[in-house]
């Protein structure tokens, strides 16, 4: 009676654990998964229309050049993501022009509209006459206090600094 | 009788949801998923993922008979418990690696010159903390059981 009441024991607490496991994982893998998909699909429709959402170019009185990209990144999980855009200026030659950033946490069903700015000097705006820059995008989004995570880069405008 | 038809049961489900329903859905894939996630879904080695669910559907199914065929203080059931256990770990590796086992939960993949990483090591870890729970369930389980069978006779 006493070894089955302690098979018994050993059983249930490791179904128990189990069942917690894969609970956290379940909930962060979906949180995970639905709030990348919604918000690369608005990045996508972003790439197809017109990109006047996604980014935008300021040219100053001086000369020189701020943009700007913006993308909405949503929450439809059930958990708090950590989001991260990372923008960079890459010359024709691979060298970082500029770079900014923007990181917060977006609450289960909610959306936030992540900016970052990069200012080009009006030297550095001037040689993109000769040879084009290269924006290079990235966004992070990570969950269950950022342990698991899906990123997705790309560069834009090879040869082409207006987009 | 009884135990062998709960025996063949057990196999045939694990034959059912790692053999039949993945080797039917990768023929049906195109049909199911939208047609914008079809790139990606291209990108994926479906056909490396679903050859490894069939191997690993067919050694867990003949685990889990051998081991609902033995007694409870058997070694031989101990060793197949913690051998299942063992391939489940490794299936998990082959899905959060896609395909890849060696990536262990650090993957990046290419679609249309843009690159998305995913890293699911923690989930690693989280399976690695499973695998420890029922081994060593397996064993407290067994040893308890051999003491009292050891007793008995």
């Amino acid at each position: 009676m006493k070894t089955q009441n302690i098979i018994r024991t050993l059983t249930i607490a490791s179904i128990v654990a189990i069942i917690c496991v894969y609970a956290v994982m379940g909930i962060s893998g979906f949180t995970l998964a639905t709030s990348f998909s919604e918000s690369l699909s608005g990045l996508t429709q972003s790439f197809e229309g017109d990109d006047s959402e996604l980014l935008q170019m300021t040219v100053n009185l001086d000369g020189s050049v701020i943009i700007t990209m913006s993308i909405t990144v949503r929450n439809p999980g059930m958990m708090d993501i950590t989001a991260t855009l990372n923008i960079k200026l890459l010359s024709s030659e691979g060298e970082v022009i500029a770079e900014s950033s923007d990181s917060r946490t977006v609450q289960p069903g909610s959306s936030s509209r992540f900016e970052a700015d990069l200012y080009v000097s009006p030297e550095d705006a001037l040689e993109f006459e000769t040879s084009p820059p290269v924006v290079q995008l990235n966004l992070e989004i990570k969950t269950l206090s950022d342990l698991v995570g899906m990123s997705f880069s790309v560069e834009i405008g090879e040869g082409e600094p207006t987009l | 009788m009884r135990k062998i038809i709960k025996a063949t049961l057990y196999a045939a489900l694990y034959i059912l949801i790692l053999v039949v329903l993945p080797n039917l859905g990768l023929q049906y894939v195109s049909q199911m998923i939208p047609s914008e996630m079809l790139p990606m879904i291209e990108t994926l080695p479906l056909q490396g993922i679903v050859m490894s669910m069939t191997l690993i559907g067919v050694v867990l199914a003949a685990l889990s008979f051998t081991s609902n065929m033995m007694e409870e203080w058997s070694p031989i059931k101990l060793v197949s418990s913690i051998a299942s256990t063992v391939v489940m770990f490794y299936f998990s590796l082959v899905l959060f690696g896609l395909g890849d086992p060696s990536r262990m939960g650090l993957t990046q993949m290419s679609v249309y010159g843009a690159t998305i990483g995913l890293d699911f090591r923690f989930f690693i870890t989280l399976e690695l903390l499973v695998l420890g729970i029922s081994v060593i369930t397996d064993v407290a389980k067994f040893y308890f059981v051999r003491k009292e069978h050891v007793a008995s006779v």
